[in-house]
């Protein structure tokens, strides 16, 4: 099978070496002595004609005059030809002993996409020939490419939220750069958003992108905007009804989704106790968010990827906001640096619960804090190149100061997490057809529990554990014919554990090699195919992975789409959280002689129904099939160091089935969104240790998910919000038979002796349904200055029963009972906001 | 130790109640009880067998037909009821297959068990809180081990006789001041031992042992596993020496299912300490909850 695969990645990559051996004829090869390096098209023609080569063109159809400053690498007549013929559109053509310049057949139109107002670049819009069925999304960076035919064309360039941009663009002779500014939502008049302007993005096939500015009023935790709120939302995906922003995802583990924030994997999202995420609101930009299909840049987790990105920064103006609310306070610049060419954004938040109540929490002996910093800075020396810099640095901070009277003894405990992430980023337009970036990245994560007994220093426990991840990687994007993109890179990092007992191994090196090929053939048939290749090597043992990645789809009309697609996805870092603990208190260890790397095989089906451009409807269907799953063998306890060295010793691998059914409407209407999603998951998991080797469900599996999302605009100024989430409740293992133990029965006393009993079968306890009920209110004050004063109230889970974040079971032997008793972050929490925007 | 795995659940406890809500769900287990069967036999002790009933007060079972069949010989003896769900029978020996049948409620259980042959357990040095022990076995097979540390306490009074009336002192010390002051004082030390063993809490850090391989059982319920692969194999085991306490060390050659069971049960009783109630206990008899479990046991005073 292996070898199947890595003939199919060598056709790839010969289908693109092919194109690039097309330009390497002899002929081109000749060098060539240019004397004056500052010409005119005509005088280096003439100069290559010099040396005796044939060269056959029209001179109507080359710009001759165009004069050119030649840089001094340029020695041979296919480079020179290359560089200033580029934006010619003509095609360079061996024939024998002749070189032709002929017009080319296609050319090129490129550019990129920013908002009119920041001129920040915007990721997934739609840019559409009209009449054609020609269709292409912008990537990341905002950039786009099409390969057309000489012509007249109207392109049509739209985004949700914000005003859509007809150009008429007349591709004749060169290729063309068009960079597109589409309107804000301010630009607007700040009236109300037109519905035209709201068109739900139902072009692309891959992935969810969260639309963050149409979500505002529903994915809001305390208020404000939330990415993993957003992301809580979405059908298959669980977490709504845990009151936190841990997430799962069709019926997979937290630790199989990989979260990218501008390309930095981060490792743990939560402040204060999983209520907030660390993306700061406003730095926010969008989410891609993938459970199925995914393209073959993306490796390393088993269930979802979501990619976040994050804003720029103006490039024109300073603005900024100060913002405070009962549990935070924040506060957001962001303006140019040089304007048009550089800008920053920088934003700070700090919980200041610990300020405000400082005695009250000496007496209790507690004290909490989160806070965190967010610096963006890019710079765009032309307009084939820019450069950006991210960098995060966020922590929570818990202390502990307790009187036990159970041990007599004082207790403290400090308890700590955060993360450090740093990405540097090079963005280069190589040609209008190719496109390349090219990321540093640097993300460090670490967890520690410092408890001392004052009296007893032997029962001082410290826990941490913690990673540093360094990666390198650039991604082609290659638009090879009109109908065909090609994506390609290669990246690298390296992962270093820390921390005690089994996280204490030293490192993982890790590469990543993928090409993809996307198709478009006719009647709005699709197909996207690629491959994905990592390694991993350990300290012990070297592992490899062909991911195959298979996408077929078909749009008729622009109202129905169909797709079907197969994804093989493979982890080599596996993280370990205790069931029953929602907490940063898991770790981490890369993949070993003792751990296989994880597999899943995704086969993902889609209907999707959008009648109008503001109502859309999917359906969908897959299976995920796994293997070498890891869970911690049961009495595995790493929170208290109660954890085997060797972790063969520590952890279980087993399979993995799950399947679901998936439902999703959507609907912006002028003054209201509707969000509806559901999803029925089965997730089986089959261990040969556990359960009598029988199938046990998935302890994150919940059977139903449901969210309800609702935002209505009243006026300009005010906004009401309401959501609702439902979950089937949790699976737990519990006894069933509590019964003598020997010991006791054998007459050898020892303290804390008790009793033994019998489990019914590993999580076959459901615990009560969940729900959630939130509610806000927001109002909107817009001073003549351009000023906002923005009020935001509600309350979160006016009903709520949430998902247990820790549980503690006791027996009565006399009754024969077994009590849970379920902590979890539940009931009423009230919230107001102020927030006070200046441009 | 237990304070220690406490810790971890203290911290989670002090930052979700602040800002957690706390709810119960109590319910039933499975209120049809099953029948208990508990016993070990070993070539030392007397045969006994406990019988209860699980869930609802560990209810004794005193109305069972239990027989003990040396299946060599096929000779069956029935065990004699002693009340409190115990039976009694006599000695078993090493090497030899037995059946142990329980016929109650209309219904019989069976369960098979030998005795694992002899082995050698000899103390190399004991020292004030450690000993060095030398456990000799067949080396032809893996053998299970389990080691207790168990303390027969005693009480000691301190007389003197005055006209052949015995009065008691508070103290040794008391004592011998008294007779080095009167040289011809008679003077009574009277030691009485409890009728109960005590078992101690121990500790190995030897790799060899399942107690630091797994690293879970660390010292929390006193008992020390060890699957031996080799002839020879020496452990150093920790301990504290209790005032007034005979100690005994036992170790016990037991069959790979008995093994099993005692480290899961004793991997139940550290983690229902913490609220966790997911390891699971197979024993080895059908339809009945328990184990008939089989030892050769060894034991030296330290």
């Amino acid at each position: 099978m292996n070898k199947l695969l890595l003939k199919l990645l060598l056709l790839l990559l010969f289908i693109n070496g092919y194109v690039s051996a097309q330009r390497k004829t002899l002929l081109l090869e000749k060098p060539i002595e240019i004397k004056d390096r500052i010409a005119s098209i005509y005088q280096l023609l003439t100069s290559i004609e010099k040396e005796g080569i044939l060269l056959t063109y029209s001179p109507d159809q080359i710009n001759l005059n165009k004069t050119f400053h030649l840089p001094e690498d340029i020695r041979t007549v296919g480079a020179l030809l290359t560089y200033i013929l580029k934006d010619q559109g003509i095609e360079i053509k061996v024939v024998e002993n002749k070189i032709l310049l002929v017009p080319r057949k296609f050319l090129a139109l490129s550019g990129i996409i920013k908002e009119r107002g920041s001129r920040e670049v915007i990721a997934n819009a739609n840019v559409t020939i009209k009449g054609s069925g020609i269709r292409t999304t912008t990537n990341a960076y905002g950039f786009y490419a099409l390969k057309l035919k000489p012509g007249e064309y109207e392109v049509i360039v739209s985004y949700a939220g914000l005003g859509a941009a007809n150009l008429q663009v007349v591709l004749e002779g060169e290729d063309q750069r068009r960079d597109v500014l589409l309107n804000t939502e301010m630009n607007l008049d700040d009236a109300y958003i037109s519905v035209e302007s709201r068109k739900i993005n139902a072009l692309a096939i891959r992935g969810k992108q969260i639309d963050l500015e149409c979500g505002k009023e529903f994915s809001s935790v305390m208020g404000g905007l939330d990415a993993i709120g957003a992301l809580q939302t979405l059908p298959g995906v669980f977490g709504a009804t845990t009151n936190t922003v841990g997430f799962q995802v069709r019926g997979g583990s937290s630790d199989q989704n990989m979260i990218l924030i501008d390309d930095i994997p981060v490792y743990s999202l939560s402040h204060y106790y999983g209520l907030f995420s660390i993306i700061s609101p406003e730095v926010l930009k969008g989410i891609t968010f993938f459970s199925s299909n995914f393209p073959s840049r993306y490796s390393g987790r088993l269930s979802s990827v979501a990619d976040i990105r994050t804003r720029d920064g103006d490039m024109n103006k300073y603005n900024g906001q100060l913002s405070a609310g009962i549990f935070q306070a924040s506060g957001n610049i962001e303006g140019p640096i040089i304007k048009g060419k550089s800008s920053f954004i920088l934003n700070a938040r700090r919980s200041w619960q610990d300020l405000l109540s400082n005695k009250l929490n000496q007496q209790l002996g507690f004290k909490y804090y989160f806070s965190d910093i967010n610096l963006k800075v890019n710079y765009i020396p032309n307009q084939n190149n820019r450069f950006y810099l991210t960098a995060y640095t966020g922590k929570d901070y818990f202390n502990t100061v307790i009187d036990q009277e159970i041990s007599t003894q004082e207790y403290r405990n400090k308890y700590r997490w955060g993360n450090k992430l740093i990405a540097f980023r090079w963005n280069n337009i190589l040609s209008p057809l190719t496109f390349l970036n090219t990321t540093l990245t640097i993300s460090r994560y670490r967890t520690e529990t410092d408890a001392e007994y004052k009296i007893n220093e032997a029962l001082t426990n410290v826990m941490s554990s913690g990673l540093q991840e360094y990666g390198l990687k650039t991604d082609f994007s290659y638009y090879l014919k009109p109908d065909n993109k090609l994506s390609y890179g290669i990246g690298f990092n390296l992962t270093r554990f820390s921390g005690q007992n089994i996280t204490a191994r030293p490192e993982m090196l890790g590469t990543t090699a993928y090409v993809e090929s996307d198709i478009s053939l006719k009647k709005g048939y699709k197909i996207v195919a690629g491959l994905n290749y990592s390694t991993a090597f350990t300290y012990d043992h070297n592992y490899h992975s062909f991911q195959p990645r298979l996408s077929l789809s078909r749009q008729f009309n622009s109202k129905h789409l169909i797709s079907a697609s197969f994804s093989k996805m493979t982890q080599f870092l596996h993280q370990l959280t205790q069931a029953v603990i929602a907490l940063p208190t898991e770790i981490r260890i890369p993949s070993s002689a003792a751990i296989k790397p994880e597999n899943s095989y995704t086969l993902n089906l889609l209907y999707r129904y959008s009648p109008s451009n503001t109502r859309s409807f999917s359906f969908e269907a897959y299976r995920k099939i796994s293997n070498n799953l890891v869970l911690l063998k049961p009495g595995q306890d790493f929170f208290s160091g109660f954890i085997a060295d060797d972790p063969i010793n520590a952890f279980l691998q087993g399979r993995g089935n799950n399947k679901g059914l998936e439902f999703h409407y959507k609907e912006q209407l002028k003054w209201l969104d509707i969000q509806f999603a559901y999803a029925l998951t089965s997730a089986q998991l089959h261990f040969d240790q556990l359960n009598s080797s029988s199938p046990f469900p998935a302890n994150e599996a919940g059977r139903h998910n449901l969210n309800i999302t609702l935002g209505a605009r009243l006026n300009k100024k005010i906004s009401f919000s309401g959501a609702f989430a439902f979950a089937s409740g949790q699976k737990i293992t519990v006894p069933v038979q509590l019964y003598k133990n020997l010991d006791e029965a054998m007459g050898i006393y020892s303290s804390g002796l008790i009793h033994s009993y019998q489990i019914g079968g590993v999580n076959s306890f459901t615990l009560p349904n969940e729900y959630r009920v939130d509610i806000g209110f927001a109002h909107k004050k817009t001073f003549k200055n351009g000023n906002q004063r923005l009020w935001s109230a509600g309350i979160n889970g006016l009903f709520s029963r949430s998902r247990s974040q820790y549980i503690y079971q006791t027996a009565n032997v006399f009754l024969g009972e077994i009590n849970v008793e379920r902590y979890g972050l539940e009931g009423i929490i009230p919230y107001i906001n102020l927030t006070y925007k200046f441009r | 130790m237990k304070n220690k795995r406490h810790s971890g659940v203290l911290i989670l406890f002090t930052l979700i109640t602040f800002l957690s809500c706390e709810k119960n769900i109590t319910y039933s287990t499975q209120q049809d009880g099953k029948l208990v069967v508990l016993s070990e036999i070993n070539q030392q002790d007397s045969l006994k067998v406990n019988l209860s009933r699980s869930n609802t007060g560990f209810s004794n079972v005193d109305n069972a037909l239990v027989k003990l069949t040396n299946l060599e010989t096929n000779v069956s003896e029935p065990l004699a009821p002693q009340g409190h769900g115990n039976y009694t029978g006599d000695k078993t020996q090493s090497g030899v297959n037995y059946k142990l049948s329980v016929q109650y409620s209309d219904k019989t259980l069976e369960s098979f068990q030998t005795i694992p042959p002899s082995f050698n357990l000899k103390a190399n040095s004991v020292g004030k809180s450690v000993v060095s022990v030398l456990i000799e076995s067949d080396h032809s097979q893996q053998r299970f081990f389990t080691f207790e540390l168990l303390a027969k306490y005693y009480q000691i009074r301190y007389f003197y006789l005055l006209n052949n009336q015995r009065f008691e002192v508070q103290s040794d010390s008391l004592l011998i001041e008294m007779e080095g002051k009167n040289p011809n004082l008679i003077t009574i030390r009277d030691t009485t031992f409890a009728n109960q063993l005590i078992r101690l809490k121990f500790l190995t850090s030897d790799p060899k042992t399942e107690n630091v391989k797994y690293n879970e059982l660390k010292g929390i319920v006193g008992r020390i596993f060890l699957i031996q692969k080799e002839k020879y194999v020496n452990l150093d085991l920790n301990f504290s020496r209790p005032a007034n306490a005979m100690l005994i060390l036992k170790a016990k050659s037991v069959t790979p299912e008995y093994f099993r069971y005692l480290y899961a049960m004793d991997l139940q009783v550290a983690n229902v300490a913490i609220g966790y109630y997911n390891i699971p206990l197979t024993g080895n008899i059908s339809n009945a909850l328990g184990i008939f479990g089989a030892a050769y046991v060894k034991q030296i005073p330290l």
